[in-house]
């Protein structure tokens, strides 16, 4: 419990220093003292990630892949889209598709939810945590079985999301 | 104008052409779904870009630019879950997708679990 009013406590203290992004000693007190107290209040909620842990060279890496192939994918996607709304034919293959995940957690589904629907071709819709699948509404349905569609949308975000939640 | 005045407004350029795209995504495509994914548009590449410009006119070590930071994280999480929550209450309730959509596998699942 220690441990988490603590790391709650540093990421608020981050997140203070941006938005002041003021080195005075009454707002790094002020400061100081509003992040234990937001430790205090949040750290019942549940587990929190170490801040010093993207420190690890390993996981820096694989957060620093996953950036620039998020980065990459989210531009040839919107680009894509563009296409596809300007073009007078309206060339959409929109349909609902159901893909297996291998995130058996609340914080990898969740993670792997929000990175997935950042890249605008695909848009997480439901999930079931019992059949581990994920249901998505895709603009540009993927051809192939289960894997081979889990291929072009989730899964190669889900292998750099496990090297950067590995323990 | 200065080098960063360009690149920053060559960010903005890109940022208004995606906004554009995206708003007139949200009148032309055909069902809910795919407009909500055209309201995503309009954040990952409309409002994200405008960031950056902001970023690179005023120094990304100044109190705009570490605004602009927390705001772009804000809107990264926000966006999806939002855009998430509106096509799960939209497919719950049975809001339909367009006639020219290909495939609806929910659909053909529970379809094959009843038989």
């Amino acid at each position: 419990m220690i441990l988490r009013v603590l790391y709650t406590g540093v990421w608020a203290y981050a997140v203070w220093l941006v938005i002041t992004w003021t080195a005075t000693a009454e707002q790094l007190i002020f400061g100081a003292v509003l992040s234990l107290l937001v430790g205090l209040a949040l750290a019942p909620l549940g587990d929190v990630a170490a801040p010093w842990r993207v420190l690890d060279p390993r996981r820096a890496v694989a957060l620093a892949t996953l950036l620039v192939t998020c980065a990459v994918r989210i531009v040839r996607a919107n680009v894509s889209l563009a296409h596809r709304i300007l073009a007078p034919s309206r060339p959409l293959r929109s349909g609902m598709v159901v893909v297996p995940t291998t995130m058996r957690t609340d914080a990898g589904i969740g993670a792997t939810g929000l990175v997935t629907s950042l890249i605008v071709d695909n848009q997480i819709v439901d999930v079931d945590t019992d059949r581990h699948v994920l249901q998505y509404h895709a603009v540009a349905v993927p051809e192939g079985d289960d894997q081979q569609k889990a291929e072009q949308i989730n899964a190669p975000i889900e292998r750099l999301l496990a090297r950067i939640d590995r323990r | 104008m200065s080098v960063h005045g360009w690149v920053a407004a060559a960010f903005c350029a890109v940022g208004l052409f995606f906004s554009l795209t995206g708003a007139i995504g949200i009148v032309r495509m055909p069902d809910v779904y795919t407009r909500i994914q055209c309201s995503s548009k309009t954040i990952t590449m409309g409002a994200i870009p405008f960031l950056v410009a902001l970023a690179i006119a005023e120094g990304p070590l100044s109190t705009y630019g570490s605004r602009a930071l927390v705001v772009g994280i804000l809107l990264f999480i926000v966006n999806p879950a939002a855009s998430h929550a509106v096509a799960r209450a939209a497919y719950k309730t049975g809001v339909p997708m367009w006639s020219g959509s290909v495939v609806d596998e929910v659909q053909l699942r529970r379809e094959d679990e009843s038989e």
